[in-house]
């Protein structure tokens, strides 16, 4: 994965709490130094490591991990300088979502080596719609969860999510908003 | 109609941008995307009624103008905007002339400037790929700055510790050699303490001058007086670890320590313990040092200059407490001093 997935994960942490569990975190998952480089590939193993020991030493559920930093993910991005690009997908959370997979498509067109999730929305609605989901990592189907309610906070709404059905690598969301 | 079968809404899709201009230049049909920029665009309205031609610099009056500049990248410019199109004139069989062409961007910000999304523009269209391309140049450069400047930080600091290590091996030196009743007590008591700050300059190397781990410091400063052999200390505490600045001087604390041990406490005789725990709690790294199964102990000794050493490394380099009690088993010894981050 890319090295800003890595980055967030630690500022998520050191935000929420502190420079002294980050390093705790840091040590159980085994990695020296994490000077990573926003660009720059490094082994999925590395991310998962982190979410493996960040649960450990927070005392709470992987996929309770995985949510908190799906939901920090659009907050972070877009003060990471990327909030223009956001910006281009949708001035609604069901326009967004409706552009989710384009995102990642134009992204994955820039990065040879990014290999994007995949989207699609179906049966929409006023005030819902189911999202596929398809990746070729598994267990991500939480970030999935937490990445929507982090665009319903970008957009001022409040979104609930049902997962529907759930494969390694898949999964179908009943996503409703207000 | 641009083609048998083909009819101008279908140019909406792939050129949401396009101009269809007849024989004489007026519009018959402009894409969906310009019409959202330009919403006064009316068919039978005349090209130059709403576009001057920037490059190639051509004052376009009729057909013969444009037909100067077809298949080449011309760039025009929206009289009453300040949008700019890039593209070319294409001359159709059926007679006039197709503009086909992308806005004029230089940041992701335009996009929104403009009031667009990334589907108003053609799936193939590369001004989007263009733009996140720029975004990303930008964001890595705004890094290689970051990381320039920590470098550029890194140098200076290193340089400040070169200069303090030095001074500190002349102190050390100077004290040594007054403790010392010969050479060899000399040499060995001085390799030994200089030992312990190159052992703390090793972890720091390994770790990219980033924070120590405390269990790699106490393992590898105090495993040298054990001489391989397992027994003899035990160690244990959560992962914790000490920034770059700290390293050296808990390294020449703990050596202090051990070397104590190894002159007249647990470790002189070979057969005692030395229980190193620690712990950090709210902000506080605590180590705690108990020595058992030495010689006898009769009274608290005298500090000797490795003690007084300790003292003023925790007190003034880590600005710490240290407590140190002598009962009959050995020494304890209570160490706290404030976690600092991992940043220079």
């Amino acid at each position: 994965m890319y090295g800003l997935i890595n980055i967030a994960i630690k500022d998520l942490v050191t935000e929420g709490y502190g420079e002294e569990t980050w390093e705790r975190i840091r040590e159980r998952a085994g990695l020296q130094g994490t000077d990573f480089i926003q660009m720059d590939q490094y082994e999925d193993s590395v991310t998962y490591d982190l979410v493996g020991a960040a649960s450990e030493e927070l005392g709470i559920p992987p996929t309770a991990v995985l949510e908190a930093f799906g939901a920090y993910w659009t907050k972070y991005t877009a003060e990471r300088g990327y909030g223009p690009l956001l910006d281009t997908a949708g001035k609604t959370f069901p326009e967004f979502l409706q552009n989710l997979d384009l995102m990642h498509t134009r992204v994955g067109t820039m990065f040879p080596d990014f290999v994007p999730p995949s989207f699609e929305c179906r049966d929409i609605t006023d005030h819902s719609l189911t999202l596929h989901y398809t990746s070729e990592r598994e267990g991500l189907q939480h970030l999935v969860i937490g990445l929507l309610h982090g665009l319903g906070e970008r957009f001022g709404i409040e979104v609930s999510v049902e997962v529907a059905e759930s494969t390694a690598t898949t999964a179908v969301f009943n996503v409703q908003w207000s | 109609m641009p083609a048998d079968g083909l009819s101008v809404h279908d140019l909406d899709g792939p050129l949401p941008f396009h101009l269809l201009l007849d024989g004489s230049l007026r519009i018959e049909s402009a894409g969906r995307t310009l019409c959202k920029l330009i919403p006064d665009i009316e068919t039978t309205d005349r090209f130059t009624d709403h576009f001057e031609l920037l490059r190639p610099q051509v004052d376009v009056r009729g057909a013969e103008s444009i037909d100067k500049v077809l298949d080449r990248l011309i760039l025009i410019k929206a009289r009453k905007t300040d949008l700019q199109l890039r593209g070319s004139f294409w001359k159709l069989e059926a007679g006039g002339y197709l503009l086909a062409g992308s806005p004029l961007m230089n940041k992701a910000e335009d996009i929104d400037r403009l009031g667009l999304l990334m589907t108003d523009f053609a799936p193939h269209d590369p001004v989007t790929d263009y733009l996140f391309a720029i975004r990303a140049r930008d964001v890595t450069l705004d890094e290689i700055r970051t990381a320039s400047d920590r470098q550029k930080l890194l140098t200076r600091e290193l340089d400040h510790r070169v200069k303090n290590t030095l001074a500190a091996v002349l102190t050390l030196a100077s004290l040594t050699s007054g403790e010392s009743t010969d050479i060899e007590q000399f040499n060995r008591r001085f390799e030994g303490r200089v030992r312990a700050m190159s052992t703390a300059h090793e972890l720091l190397a390994t770790a990219g001058w980033n924070a120590v781990d405390l269990e790699n410091m106490v393992l590898n400063v105090l495993g040298g007086f054990l001489q391989n052999k397992t027994s003899g200390l035990e160690f244990s505490g959560e992962p914790v670890t000490v920034a770059p600045r700290q390293a050296g001087p808990l390294a020449m604390t703990l050596h202090e320590l051990g070397m104590n041990a190894f002159k007249y406490g647990p470790w002189s005789a070979g057969t005692g313990m030395i229980s190193v725990t620690w712990q950090l709690h709210q902000g506080t790294i605590r180590i705690d040092w108990h020595e058992s199964g030495g010689p006898p102990i009769e009274s608290s000794p005298k500090h000797g200059i490795g003690l007084s050493l300790v003292s003023g490394f925790i007190k003034h380099e880590l600005h710490g407490d240290v407590t140190m009690d002598f009962d009959h088993h050995g020494l304890t010894a209570a160490i706290s001093f404030p976690f600092e981050s991992a940043t220079i």
